[in-house]
């Protein structure tokens, strides 16, 4: 196992954890399993870093492609499946998650992506748009709309 | 502009909120992966079984198919027997009485024997005796 590496993503655990679920659309199984295949394929080198962005940036892209091979090879598999059900029941349970739901309810996904890269990791607009795989001016696009439903909805709150 | 730094601190804030019990992952990252380990192992034996599994199918296919097809060309032996041919070639109907005949006529295929045989069948045996 390399040890450098192992530290990396130990370190970032919780975070990678999150945007996994992010990139599941807050499925906690899915989310574990993709992060399972994600520091696998580190571990094992089938994913190789180069050093091109930051860890954090490049590790965070891994799992947004992982999860997205992944939901589609799932929901081909288990729609209509006991599994799909079930795991829709735990996320209905989760309050939490629906606070994050209804938080970015009014966003498109790539919007809330992109907020949760910025305002929850701390990632600058340019390792996000990195990260999602989109272009600067795209995110900076995403980025200004989603501040101001934000905005609309802190003011909201207050 | 400060203004506008304050509003992106609040909008962490309140997203940083919203994920703060969310993101708690259930598994430590070696837990996580020893699972992961697991499974692919798990993947591997279940994979090891298609190819040999396949194999058998495949086989057990071949071997019906191959039971069939000499059933069906043993019903039909008689069709290929060359004797029934070539009596049906000749006019000859398919009776065993004709094929004796044609025995008889591949062990002394001479023209006297011929005539007299077809003379026999044609039961003209009058014109023979006149010939």
């Amino acid at each position: 196992m390399n040890l450098n590496l192992a530290e990396l993503m130990t370190a970032l655990h919780d975070a990678s954890f999150s945007w996994a679920l992010r990139c599941c659309d807050f499925k906690r199984d899915l989310a574990e399993e993709v992060l399972q295949n994600v520091y696998l394929k580190v571990l094992d080198n089938k994913a190789l870093f180069r050093g091109e962005s930051s860890f954090k940036t490049w590790l965070f892209s891994v799992i947004r492609v992982t999860a997205h091979e992944m939901r589609r090879s799932q929901m081909s598999k288990i729609i209509g499946n006991e599994k799909f059900r079930r795991m829709d029941v735990a996320e209905e349970k989760s309050e939490e998650t629906l606070d994050v739901k209804a938080l970015f309810s009014e966003l498109s996904e790539k919007q809330a992506q992109l907020m949760e890269l910025v305002f929850y990791h701390d990632l600058t607009l340019e390792e996000a748009a990195h990260t999602m795989g989109i272009s600067m001016g795209t995110a900076s696009t995403h980025y200004k709309r989603a501040k101001e439903i934000l905005k609309q909805k802190l003011k909201g709150v207050a | 502009m400060s203004d506008n730094k304050q509003q992106d601190a609040a909008l962490a804030d309140l997203i940083k909120a919203a994920y703060k019990d969310t993101a708690k992952p259930s598994l430590s990252f070696s837990q996580m992966v020893a699972v992961g380990r697991q499974k692919e192992e798990a993947k591997k034996k279940a994979r090891a079984w298609i190819l040999p599994t396949s194999l058998v199918g495949a086989f057990a296919a071949c071997l019906v198919v191959l039971l069939l097809t000499i059933r069906y060309l043993s019903s039909m032996d008689e069709a290929w027997d060359l004797k029934s041919i070539q009596a049906a070639e000749t006019g000859y109907s398919n009776t065993s009485e004709d094929l004796m005949a044609f025995d008889a006529i591949t062990e002394d295929p001479s023209i006297d024997f011929l005539v007299g045989k077809y003379l026999e069948k044609q039961n003209l045996f009058d014109l023979k005796e006149t010939l």
